[in-house]
């Protein structure tokens, strides 16, 4: 439960900071609420696929985006760039740079490794899901036009 | 309406996508749609700092201009403004007079009153602290120093620093403090002070589009975005070690 209030607030919060408007703030906080909830529960369901889990947690997060953007008439960046600031690899990359400074090369390139990784995943789970929303729309253009 | 004016308010709207840190196609997909909207064709390369546009008329004319752009930064409103008024334009044709109007309110769209933005930016980081497995203890320190490191941040923003200057001043001012605070206060945890404190100075999203980039086949786009992204975590980590070192040096 209070995972849930923290990532609302952690998402919310950024959303303020990225100058949402007023109209939009709880919507993108609920995106980042979404991310980490569906995140927490595909690491339950398999503990070590700890990569896997940031692609379905983004991947809901851009069907709540493309969604609400349907919905409250703006583009779905409003809700998506919220939403994935739980998930996205920021710690990773400075704990990188700060186990270079301490010379632990090992565990500096595997940080590194599960950075580029983890942003690799979040870009393909989201560029999945608006291309299968981008081509619903333009067949759905096709067919309304004689 | 003349080719020059039309390339005028295509470029003018680029350009305040760009600035507020829409994705790159994004703002091709907009400049065509406007231009479209008052029947020209375009060609238009959209770099992370410059858009390069061609607009073309049906009598083999047309006319070239090049924007340079320096400073970007994220306003999820102006996107979203200037997405509507793109869209608006195609339905309804507005006069070049109207159009520069328009663009000149969205441009200026003020940000949350700063305040509210110190209030949030504590808030932020007290639920990370939390949320990477901190006790309260490191949650209230964290919600003091993200508000002092972002106060900090908008005052040398303000001052006009380059931008690579402030997250390094930001990441000592951060290691400094939390590693201070470690040694005063007991049952602290700096490392986790520090990371909640810089959060929204780590460049994740910024991997992230431009891993984005790099997917939608805007490959220089993406490479440019993942090199800032990575000298800004540099410059950030750099800053908080020289931060902790300093403090080691002292006590």
């Amino acid at each position: 439960m209070s995972r849930i209030i923290l990532s609302f607030l952690g998402s919310l919060c950024p959303a303020v900071m990225l100058n949402t408007e007023r109209k939009n703030l709880v919507w993108a906080g609920l995106s980042g609420t979404l991310g980490m909830l569906v995140n927490d529960q595909v690491l339950a369901l398999f503990p070590n696929a700890a990569m896997l889990t940031v692609f379905f947690g983004a991947a809901a997060v851009a069907v709540y985006s493309e969604l609400m953007a349907r919905v409250r008439k703006t583009p779905a960046t409003i809700f998506l760039i919220p939403g994935i600031i739980p998930l996205v690899p920021g710690v990773d990359a400075y704990r990188t740079i700060q186990l270079i400074a301490e010379k632990d090369y090992t565990a500096a390139a595997s940080f590194g490794v599960s950075a580029i990784a983890k942003a690799c995943f979040i870009a393909f789970g989201i560029m999945t899901v608006s291309a299968v929303f981008r081509k619903m729309n333009r067949s759905k253009k096709q067919l309304l036009r004689p | 309406m003349k080719l020059r004016e039309v390339l005028d308010i295509a470029l003018e709207a680029g350009e305040i996508l760009l600035r507020n840190g829409a994705e790159t196609y994004r703002v091709e997909e907009s400049i065509t749609r406007i231009c479209s909207a008052y029947g020209h064709s375009c060609e238009a390369i959209v770099l992370p700092t410059g858009i390069f546009l061609t607009v073309y008329s049906s009598e083999y004319e047309s006319e070239t201009s090049v924007r340079r752009i320096k400073v970007r930064t994220l306003d999820l409103t102006k996107i979203d403004r200037i997405n509507s008024f793109s869209r608006k334009i195609a339905s309804v044709t507005l006069s070049y007079e109207e159009a520069k109007k328009e663009l000149e309110e969205i441009k200026a769209v003020k940000y949350y009153p700063v305040p509210i933005q110190i209030i949030s930016s504590t808030a932020v980081s007290f639920a990370y602290a939390l949320l990477f497995g901190g006790s309260l203890t490191d949650g209230g320190i964290a919600f003091v120093t993200g508000g002092l490191l972002y106060l900090l941040n908008l005052f040398m923003v303000k001052a006009g620093y380059f931008p690579f200057l402030i997250y390094f001043v930001n990441g000592f001012s951060g290691g400094f403090i939390s590693i201070i605070s470690e040694f005063i206060i007991p049952g602290a945890n700096a490392y986790i002070i520090i990371i909640s404190s810089i959060i929204m100075f780590l460049p994740g999203v910024a991997i992230t589009n431009g891993i984005r980039d790099l997917l939608a086949s805007d490959t220089i786009s993406g490479l440019t975005r993942l090199g800032e992204a990575f000298l800004t975590v540099l410059a950030l980590g750099m800053g908080v070690w020289i931060g902790i070192l300093t403090v080691h040096y002292i006590i």
